[in-house]
């Protein structure tokens, strides 16, 4: 009951509560001073301790022809790897692991203790590293095993993957090391392809041996391609192309086949061509790989530029097609002037027989009565010197060089007689890409189109679903009287029936075009080659399809070695994309041989492969009972079976079969079975897989 | 005399309140021992809280004057386990402060002459029963407790030897040190500092470098402080919530639950988190000064004092050491941090304080 005897204890006891308190109070300021005033600063340092952000790799998008098929696409595959700051013993585990992954035991040893001995400042780097990129499913199975007695991890990853391999090479281009396209589509829609990455913010512990990890942002999947190619007619487009150069001895060439209703591009080749599944090209396949030449390199058109000048002769109502025109007997010399000369002399022609006769002396008098204004104004409207806006990067706009001079010392504008050699296709160049829009100009009744290779675009949602992305094409603008365009599809058709094109003839469709060849002037002296061309379109009443075809530095004319490899082309286009036909096959089939395209391909197996196969397959066809009935159904069904992708899709694009495959490596399954006789153009399923 | 010792007598208060802090000190043992190797600490911890009122309640039943009739005996027997302590005990963390007892049990005979200590002042101070002290006494004193205090000075234990002071100055200070003497003491411990630090281990005086200059050695000596302080800065004033500092989630702050449990505490509960934590410490402590100024005679003033002053110097010292204001020390938080020999001592030493109140009505 009594309290402690005095006041004195009291007041001591106050004094130490004072002391207390003063040093609770510098402890409360302290409180103050970290959680209040400075709370910024230090949760700024924690999380700069703590936080790592690790980019989430967005898949690549696909790039599919226009029937789905996959000219590109990425794979998911996963990667194993290991936190080195949990690897106890880096030597031991090497032992164990790199066999395994098929690494040198050494190597990874030495690398994993590299990472050990990083210091703490670098947390993120040095408890992440990749041991083996795209697992194979064995090696995962392998690793199943090991993960129980390691602390290795598999995380997802992605490869590139281009199931058509060489097909449309230089349409899909190709990717570099890092993941960004370094060529074709790839590169120059590379942003959309490859999405967005995503973010992934790690918070790793203090000993790198804790993590805790959100997604903060989810990576955006590249969007998926659809391209107007269609991979049989791109796939002939390539091999018509190889042999139609092989056969010329020409340096290189080009193929581009365009619908001309609206521009989208069935098929775009070059040669020399690249292989885009090499990560390291050989320096002509990166030199390939980089040019373009369908929509890069223009070169000088020659006759096929007659196209033009005809059309504004009609168009301007100067000529009629049976308007006599003097052709000077093959050469036109007047006083002052460089003399123009045709190959073969000719004396009075109609309009329509200078084209198809391919006079140039005709050409240049059409052009006269036109005027040079006039002819600049009707190149414009085919869309000469000016670039398509096709997506390809680098796209040349050709050479048209301005009507108007600056002065007097401007040697680039159109001279005083300009317009009689551009009449015949000389001081211009165009790209074929230029070229194939010029002739839809012809072949759709007077619009210009823009050429483009995409589409649809869709932007995949990660669930599954996709959204569409609207792709803007611009409308096609008129820029000639259809009437016109009817008179010249008419005379085209006349070059191919009786003029310099006849090797471009199309079994069983009508087709127009123009032949080229250019005379090469090099080092000051004109080669002994050309740049050989074709252009045209089939069918001629309701043109479905153009054609360019370019053969560089070849001795032959643009009507012997260009005509055969339109032909090709724009047949396989024709059947594949179900254009019925409007002329009787047995016709042409008498007056050429008709077995052109039917034989070529076989030759090219057995040069392939040693002599078996066709032995084998005509001891079949002789032992069915009805061939000539399967010759008017349509092709009989090849055994696919044991062939690899690009062999069934050459096959079958010589058949004129449509070919749905899936799964990857060599061909397992198909429906209908080898030998069933199917209409053209029906579909046959095959199923791929690996090779055991 | 039994009959009015009833429940109702004891200092619920007192009770609330260090259960409350206790419960503090296990929900944030919990968060920081979250997916770590001591994850069952938590549930451990209520036991020693449980095993704690058990022995609060057993402390206060033996009269402290009987207690205090024993500190001789008892002081022996401590500074016996001291001295049997080297020789028998387990080696953790560089310094022996354990010895075994059954079931695998181990003792720290170094808290238990916390209470000894606090006995004993009690009990020499109100034998002197004058109010100025000579110097012999207060030197006398000092070296009664300066012995244990070597003792584990050398196990060594800076941390725990250094609350054994604050009783002895306190008890001092309230039983009538002189002035000239208390600044003479001042004066040597000033002079003696620097020598000191010469004696010191190389882990101590690493110590208090780190103190002066944590940013020395940021991942070294410095570490402990330098996380500590970010850890209290980066729980702002409302705290990250229970298990979402990243500090302690991750591991940054070391020994979360246990040194710094209030750093852990801190960063969780924010800055008014702490304000309530320490305001329930400082109700617990007038709580204890309350049931000094209603003890019957001097010596139930001292023992309440005695442990008012050990339990202030544990909260302060250890809440200094979380904001960077005092050096490292080893010194546990009271009631919360995790472990069960300071637990029960400080049951004890609450035990200690009811067994005064219960007396109170007893001249």
């Amino acid at each position: 009951m009594v309290p402690p005897s005095d006041e004195k204890a009291l007041r001591r006891a106050l004094w130490v509560g004072r002391i207390a308190l003063i040093w609770a109070l510098v402890i409360a300021g302290r409180l103050v001073w970290l959680q209040v005033v400075r709370h910024e600063d230090y949760l700024a340092a924690a999380r700069s301790q703590q936080r790592h952000r690790v980019p989430i790799p967005s898949l690549r998008g696909e790039i599919l022809d226009r029937e789905g098929y996959p000219l590109a696409i990425s794979i998911r595959t996963r990667s194993a790897v290991v936190n080195p700051q949990r690897v106890v013993d880096p030597i031991f585990f090497s032992r164990l692991i790199a066999p395994v992954l098929g690494l040198e035991p050494k190597d990874l040893a030495s690398r994993l203790f590299e990472y050990k001995n990083r210091g703490a400042r670098r947390a993120a780097g040095r408890s992440y590293f990749v041991l083996k990129r795209h697992l194979t499913s064995e090696e995962k199975d392998r690793l199943a095993q090991l993960r129980r007695t390691f602390p290795i991890e598999i995380v997802e990853d992605a490869r590139r993957e281009y199931p058509g391999g060489l097909i449309g090479a230089h349409v899909v281009g190709s990717i570099d090391a890092e993941g960004n396209g370094n060529a074709g589509l790839e590169q120059r829609l590379n942003a959309e392809l490859k999405g967005k990455a995503g973010q992934m913010i790690v918070l790793t512990g203090s000993r790198a041996d804790h993590y805790i990890s959100w997604v903060k942002e989810e990576a955006r999947q590249g969007a998926n391609l659809t391209l107007g190619i269609h991979r049989v007619i791109q796939y002939e487009a390539e091999a018509a192309l190889k042999d139609g150069i092989r056969e010329a001895h020409a340096a290189g060439g080009t193929v581009v086949a365009l619908d001309p209703r609206n521009g989208e591009v069935l098929a775009l080749a070059n040669y020399p061509s690249f292989d885009p599944r090499r990560e390291k090209p050989t320096p002509a396949e990166a030199q390939a790989r980089h040019s373009n030449v369908a929509a890069q390199i223009p070169c000088e058109p020659g006759s096929v530029m007659k196209m033009i000048t005809l059309t504004m002769g009609l168009d301007l109502g100067k000529v009629t097609p049976d308007t006599p025109v003097y052709c000077e007997n093959g050469s036109f010399a007047r006083p002052g002037r460089r003399a123009i000369h045709d190959v073969h002399g000719y004396g009075t022609l109609t309009a329509a027989q200078v084209l198809i006769k391919s006079s140039n002396i005709g050409m240049a008098k059409i052009s006269l009565m036109c005027g040079p204004r006039n002819l600049y104004d009707y190149l414009k409207r085919f869309g000469i010197g000016e670039k398509t806006g096709i997506e390809i990067p680098a796209e040349s706009r050709g050479v048209l060089r301005p009507l108007e001079c600056a002065g007097r010392n401007d040697n680039w504008c159109w001279g005083p007689n300009s317009h009689e050699y551009i009449a015949f296709g000389h001081e211009v160049s165009a790209t074929a890409i230029q070229l194939a829009r010029a002739v839809s100009v012809i072949a759709n009744g007077g619009l210009l189109v823009r050429p483009h290779m995409i589409i649809a675009k869709k932007q995949p949602l990660g669930d599954g679903r996709f959204v569409d992305i609207p792709v803007e094409v611009p409308q096609p603008v008129r820029t000639m009287r259809p009437e016109t365009t009817f008179t010249v599809r008419q005379i085209m058709e006349r070059v191919i029936l009786e003029g310099t094109g006849k090797r471009a003839a199309i079994p069983g469709y009508s087709a127009g075009g123009k032949t080229g060849s250019a005379e090469i002037f090099e080092n000051g002296a004109w080669l002994d080659l050309h740049n050989s061309s074709f252009i045209g379109f089939a069918p001629v009443t309701n043109p479905r399809v153009v054609v360019v075809v370019t053969l560089s530095r070849t001795s032959k004319q643009g009507g012997i070695a260009a005509a055969p490899v339109f032909g090709r082309v724009a047949g396989a286009a024709l059947r594949v994309l179900k254009v019925p036909k409007d002329r009787p096959e047995t016709d042409v089939e008498t007056a050429k041989p008709p077995l052109e395209t039917n034989e070529l391909p076989e030759n090219r197996i057995a040069k392939v492969e040693p002599v078996k196969p066709e032995p084998v397959q005509t001891m079949q066809a002789e032992t069915e009972p009805e061939p000539p009935s399967a010759e008017l159904l349509g092709p009989r069904v090849p055994d696919f079976r044991g062939k690899n992708m690009v062999a069934v899709l050459r096959e079958s694009a010589s058949l004129g079969l449509d070919v749905r495959v899936t799964g990857q490596g060599f061909a397992r399954q198909q429906q209908p079975a080898p030998g069933t006789i199917l209409p053209a153009g029906s579909t046959v399923r095959v199923e791929f897989s690996p090779r055991p | 005399m039994a009959g009015y010792r009833s429940f109702r007598d004891f200092d619920w208060a007192l009770i609330i309140l260090a259960v409350a802090i206790c419960g503090l000190g296990i929900l944030q043992i919990y968060s920081a021992t979250l997916d770590t190797a001591f994850r069952t600490a938590w549930w451990r911890q209520i036991v020693w809280m449980a095993v704690g009122l058990v022995v609060m309640w057993f402390s206060s039943r033996i009269d402290y004057h009987t207690l205090m009739g024993q500190v001789p005996i008892l002081y022996g027997l401590t500074i016996l386990l001291l001295v049997l302590t080297p020789l028998f005990g387990r080696f953790v963390w560089g310094s022996k402060r354990w010895i075994p007892v059954a079931f695998g049990f181990h003792f720290q005979p170094s808290e238990f002459a916390k209470l000894v200590i606090i006995l004993l002042v009690a009990r020499y101070l109100s034998e002197m029963n004058k109010d100025r002290l000579d110097l012999r006494d207060v030197l006398r004193l000092a070296g009664l407790v300066g012995l244990p205090c070597a003792l584990v000075l050398a196990q060594p234990d800076l941390g725990t030897s250094l609350t054994y002071i604050p009783v002895v100055v306190t008890g001092l200070f309230l039983g009538g040190i002189r002035w000239q003497h208390a600044a003479a003491i001042i004066a040597l411990a000033v002079v003696l500092a620097p020598v000191s630090y010469f004696l010191m281990k190389p882990y101590q005086k690493a110590r208090i470098e780190s103190f002066f200059d944590p940013q020395k050695d940021p991942t070294g000596r410095g570490y402990q402080v330098i996380q500590s302080k970010i850890a209290v800065g980066a729980g702002g004033m409302w705290g990250a919530g229970v298990t979402q500092g990243s500090q302690t989630q991750l591991r940054f702050l070391p020994i979360a639950h246990t040194d710094f449990l209030i750093s852990a505490f801190a960063e969780e509960h924010g800055f008014v988190g702490v304000l309530v934590l320490l305001g329930l410490y400082f109700l617990l402590l007038m709580q204890i000064v309350q049931n000094a100024q209603t003890a019957p005679d001097r010596a139930g003033m001292f023992v309440c004092m005695g442990v008012c002053s050990i339990l202030l110097f544990h909260v302060l010292v250890n809440a200094g050491m979380a904001v960077g204001r005092m050096p490292v020390a080893g010194i546990p938080l009271p009631l919360m941090s995790y472990g069960g020999s300071s637990m029960i001592s400080f049951f004890m030493m609450l035990g200690l304080v009811h067994n005064v109140r219960l007396r109170r009505f007893v001249s």
